[in-house]
């Protein structure tokens, strides 16, 4: 009898575990005490722990989407259309040659309570124009000096007009923050903004509530906390249970299942073209046989960029096109597939793939292994090379790899890869060839243009020079585009107050009201 | 016996030294580095080299090497080169998902494993027993991660009962924190159960046919009670090494199940640690698990050695 | 992803006491379903229905049964069977070739254990320790990271965890035969060492390695699948049942049938390697079976 004891004893204990779990499991984790009862919190949820928050030195996603406009604001604030309003600068003056900009600051404080001051501003401005991030400091190019000359005035002089020095105060070059707190950036940003960041639990939450030093308007939601949820369907379910109220960045594979689930009929869906990103092919012009331009022409009628749309089975969600430029760029043009200088056409690639010289040498095509997002338009787009008799290597590299041989190498290492960012054309300019990067193309006619473009003092000039730029990139087709992939997110329906992030990529919490 | 203890010992420390090497160069084998990732897209080569210099991942390897040995031997792990955390802090926030995770899916397979293999074993030879074992050959078969996408699939998705992954801090919300454990547990607990039913069954039935057992029921008792009565005693002592061994299996399932549910448990750490050449947070962790192995097969081995003699002859 | 460290099925089927056949049950089930997994791998080299890396998103994430996709399709259109067979011949280069490679890698450490001089003993056989101590999940997780993804080197990573295991059989298995009468016999006779090992013991041992070998053939398929589903192992254009279940796993929330596939392959071909392993052990050596009356 002892054994049966001994069975029944393990299995009693083992079930009488289970009970207890499932037991445990009825009650519900978090607050879910709907969102009638707190009308001064808004939960929102992120997928990605920014493991950092020091702005300066790192530019992802999933920080800069919630510290600048709530947290850290810049210099001067740019509106929906793209046009100057003060910020931090109640106002300024621009010199008759346009290389004399003169800051007046507003008598604002930080967070913590200190004033700002000229001093705050001139070490914010060379902060980050020594950012190791290029796309932060390439403002700065034009710029020769950056002085305080006055307690509340600060002079920046310029060798010649910038457009995209101006541009760039509006945006995260011009992010201002207090020198005295400089040691906190990485864990307790502060700022000027209308939320204070109260805490930051790794991979857990980012709280927020209201600065009660905030120079504008007090926020009609006093409390926000931003729960990370990387788990897709842990966030829908969150969603569902009430116990969050949005979720406004929404990672690509999650979405075909928005719409599986009626996600969009109970939630408001929204779409936009920042914090969205084009997806494009770039060709390696510092090796052979890519430094073709009719090889090139010749693969880039292979893409077909309806299968992306198929694929990933939500229409709202993406767009094909061949211009390079998101759809809130001021020189931004509609274009179509059947727009393209190269349309996708099976029969024309394959001939004029021959007509190039191409005789079936392996072409290599590396590829980013470890990010979803990119693994799998690599997936379709080596498929559709092979359509068209092209023989391709695959090079699958992680994210450290990746960064070393293609983002680091001098002269890059690939041939061919795809890539997706939300980072603006001149990136692709060239500046010195001697330092040629993976995306660089040196064009000489592209250049200068852009530097045209750079240096001109209307806005029209600048438009129109740029989008002349994009023609040349396009028609050279080193890089080729392929999607404007939008943000998207959900909003509890009772949310209102909505504006989708136009110039910075943030996720502004100030305008949301119940 | 001293000998014994010493011989062990300064083979524990042997192997804290190789493994700590071999983990040292590892990482560093690997093409691409910590700046590279943190700077992203747009970083110059100069931009990054500032940065490697600033991290002082610029020094010769030895100087990083003794560097790194000797912060520990002080009780310094390090500190996370994105975000400037000490390491131990970074450990102290995982260790709360890591360490529930992995002692419930062990407690769990013992509950199961031991009655479930003991009863096989004396049941070997009927269709019972046959039945049982087979149901554990399969259950070996079974890769942990499959059951966790399974369990996660069926309460998760069809269900609803349970988060299908994520994560409910313990300070958060004590019983969202069980929640989020319960399914990885339980796929964790049942695929280790089935190699656990496996060994007890074998080492119930070695015990079956010792000699003490044997002259028990020549004296009179039955199977069963000689079995219990004296047995179940002493197949406890190979039960004890197969449970160090298993803590390096533990180990290694709680890495892959964490990653199918999304906890930001230590493996995570590990994973994007390792993706983001983050070497020193690479290194200390590593560090902190294969020491952690080491210290249990120590403390097995010494327990053996002083119950069983002949262990230490051996040796 | 099972443990690096020990077989699971190292140890006997049915410890029941029974007279050694040459023929048996579990041998043969074993047989049948390795027999078909060595099929299945093999006809994909020379014939899948589809490419498996041949995507038609137009056609994605078709049900079980539809025209021309037996068991459906994935979320990029590809053919589910196809990826499967594919799949099988991925795990036998992966799983075999690591297991091979640690055989002979094994058996020569393992003999060289069994030398007269007691520091090259101690100096392997602490080695293999080492190695067999640490957690070989965790630091097989970080080679393969190290090393990049990929076929041979996942082989790699795998290979070096598995070795120690083998070096410490071969080693106890060399051990019983270098005390048997015939090998001292040789000895006095005059015959080197080396003869000895290769002509007398290699033979004698010969059936415990192919035992090993068929286990950790199976451990190395669950570990490839594993690190291929942690995205350090195996990666497309070649094609892992790891990859599978992963890809599928994304699906989740659409298609969820996509998940059951890869994993019921990974069962089926490890079931089938631990059931041959443990027939194997019974009719190829009895010494294997410890204290059977």
């Amino acid at each position: 009898m002892r054994r049966h004891w001994m069975l029944r004893g393990g299995l009693a204990a083992a079930l009488s575990a289970a009970l207890l779990v499932t037991a445990a499991c009825g009650g519900d984790g978090g607050d879910s005490s709907g969102t009638a009862a707190r009308k001064d919190k808004l939960v929102l949820i992120a997928q990605q722990d920014p493991g950092t928050l020091d702005y300066v030195k790192n530019n992802l996603t999933a920080l800069i989407l919630w510290l600048p406009g709530n947290v850290v604001e810049p210099l001067i604030k740019l509106d929906q259309d793209g046009r100057p309003q003060p910020g931090i600068a109640e106002s300024w003056e621009i010199s008759e040659d346009q290389k004399t900009y003169t800051f007046t600051i507003r008598d604002a404080k930080f967070s913590n309570g200190a004033p700002v001051t000229a001093n705050d501003v001139v070490y914010s401005l060379k902060t980050m124009q020594n950012s190791p991030i290029a796309t932060y400091k390439a403002p700065y190019e034009a710029v020769e000096s950056i002085e305080a000359t006055g307690d509340r005035t600060v002079t920046v002089r310029l060798s010649r007009p910038s457009q995209s020095f101006f541009r760039g105060m509006g945006g995260m070059s011009g992010l201002i923050q207090p020198e005295a707190e400089a040691g906190t950036i990485a864990t307790k940003p502060i700022g000027t903004g209308p939320y204070v960041l109260d805490q930051y639990v790794t991979d857990s939450k980012l709280t927020f509530s209201a600065n009660p030093n905030y120079w504008g308007e007090q926020p009609s939601i006093k409390e926000v906390e931003v729960r990370i949820i990387p788990d897709g369907t842990a966030a829908l379910n969150a969603l569902r249970a009430g116990e969050a109220d949005g979720w406004p960045v929404i990672t690509i594979d999650m979405w075909e299942r928005l719409t599986t689930q009626g996600f969009d009929k109970d939630f408001k869906l929204i779409t936009y073209p920042q914090v969205g990103e084009m997806l494009y092919v770039t060709f390696n012009t510092t090796k052979a046989p890519y430094n073709n331009p009719a090889l090139r022409r010749a693969l880039a009628k292979a893409f077909d960029r309806q299968q992306f749309i198929d694929a990933f089975n939500a229409p709202w969600g993406a767009k094909a096109t061949c211009g390079y430029g998101l759809s809130n760029t001021s020189w931004y043009s509609e274009e179509s597939p059947e727009t393209c200088p190269m349309p996708f056409d099976t029969n024309a690639a394959a001939a004029e793939l021959k007509a190039a010289g191409y005789n079936g040498e392996p072409l290599e095509f590396t590829s980013l292994s470890d990010v979803p997002d990119l693994s799998l338009p690599a997936d379709l787009l080596i498929a559709q090379l092979q359509g068209v008799g092209a023989k391709i290597e695959r090079n699958a590299l992680e994210l450290a790899r990746y960064s070393q041989l293609i983002f680091q190498g001098r002269p890059p290492q690939f041939g061919i890869t795809v890539m997706s960012d939300p980072a603006p054309i001149t990136q692709f300019a060239c500046p010195d060839p001697s330092k040629m990067g993976w995306t660089t193309y040196c064009s000489q006619e592209m250049t200068d243009l852009m530097n045209r473009a750079d240096a001109a003092t209307s806005t029209e000039e600048y438009d129109a020079l740029m989008k002349q730029a994009s023609d040349v990139l396009k028609r050279d087709a080193v890089i080729v585009p392929l999607l404007a992939k939008s943000g998207v997110g959900l909003l509890n329906p009772k949310l209102q107050g909505w504006q989708e992030p136009r110039i910075l990529v943030d996720i502004q919490f100030a305008n949301l009201h119940w | 016996m001293l000998v014994f203890l010493a011989r062990r010992f300064a083979f524990f420390v042997l192997a804290l030294v190789v493994s700590s090497v071999l983990i040292f160069s590892l990482i560093r084998i690997a093409g691409g580095n910590v700046a590279a990732v943190m700077l992203g897209k747009g970083a110059s080569p100069q931009a990054i080299d500032e940065l490697m210099a600033e991290l002082g991942l610029d020094r010769p390897l030895p100087v990083q090497y003794f560097d790194w040995v000797a912060g520990m031997l002080r009780g310094d792990l390090g500190t996370s080169f994105r975000t400037g955390e000490p390491v131990t802090d970074l450990l102290v926030d995982r260790l709360p998902v890591s360490v529930p995770l992995a002692l419930a899916g062990l407690a769990l397979a013992l509950l199961v494993a031991v009655p479930v293999g003991t009863y096989a074993a004396t049941k070997a030879g009927t269709p019972t027993g046959a039945f049982v074992a087979t149901l554990s050959q399969v259950g070996i078969a079974i890769p942990v991660f499959w059951a966790g996408v399974l369990l996660s699939l069926f309460f998760g998705v069809k269900l609803g009962w349970l988060p299908t992954g994520g994560w409910t801090p313990w300070t958060v919300s004590v019983t969202g924190a069980i929640r989020s454990l319960v399914l990885p547990m339980v796929a964790l607990g049942m695929v280790m159960a089935a190699t656990l039913t496996r060994y007890t069954r074998t080492a119930v039935l070695d015990v079956m046919n010792e000699d003490y057992v044997r002259t028990a029921r020549a004296s009179g008792m039955t199977k069963r009670a000689a079995l219990f009565r004296v047995g179940v005693r002493n197949a406890s002592l190979p039960l004890v090494t197969v449970v160090g061994l298993l803590a390096a299996e533990l180990i290694g399932g709680t890495v892959i199940i964490e990653e199918v549910f999304s906890l930001p448990g230590l493996a995570r750490m590990i994973l994007s640690a390792v993706s983001a050449r983050e070497v020193i947070v690479v290194q200390s962790t590593v560090m902190v698990i294969v020491a952690f192995v080491l210290v249990v097969n120590l403390v097995v081995d010494i327990l053996y050695g002083v119950l069983d003699p002949r262990v230490r002859v051996t040796r | 992803m099972s443990d690096t460290t020990m077989a699971p099925g190292a140890l006997p089927a049915d410890g029941v006491p029974r007279r050694r056949r040459r023929w048996n049950a579990s041998l043969l089930v074993g047989m049948v379903m390795t027999g078909a997994f060595l099929a299945i791998a093999l006809l994909s080299l020379v014939w899948t229905p589809a490419d498996p890396n041949q995507v038609a998103p137009r056609d994605r994430l078709l049900p079980a049964g539809s025209a021309g996709h037996l068991l459906g399709t994935d979320a990029l259109g590809r053919d589910v069977a196809s990826a499967l067979m594919a799949g099988a011949w991925t795990s036998i280069v992966v799983a075999a070739g690591a297991a091979l490679i640690a055989l002979v890698l094994g058996t020569i450490s393992g003999l060289a254990a069994t030398s007269n001089r007691q520091y090259v003993n101690e100096t392997v056989m602490r080695g293999a320790d080492i190695l067999l101590s640490m957690p070989g999940v965790v630091f097989a997780l970080v080679l393969a990271a190290t090393i990049g993804a990929g076929v041979g080197a996942t082989i790699f990573a795998l290979s070096v965890f598995f070795t120690p295991s083998f070096t410490r059989v071969v080693r106890a298995a060399a051990l019983r035969v270098l005390e048997e009468d015939f090998v001292t016999a040789a000895a006095l006779y005059g015959r080197r060492r080396l003869f000895i090992l290769a002509r007398h013991v290699v033979p004698n041992i010969f059936s415990v390695m192919i035992v090993q070998f068929t286990l950790y053939f199976a451990v190395g398929i669950l570990t490839e699948a594993g690190l291929s589903y942690l995205g350090v192992g195996v990666t497309r254009p070649e094609v892992s049942w790891g990859i599978l279940l992963k890809e599928a796993q994304e699906t989740v929330g659409v298609a969820s049938p996509l998940a059951i596939w890869p994993g019921l392959a990974i069962v089926f071909a490890v079931l089938g390697l631990n059931i041959l392993g443990d027939g194997l052990r019974d009719v190829l050596d009895p010494r294997l079976r410890r204290r059977k009356s």
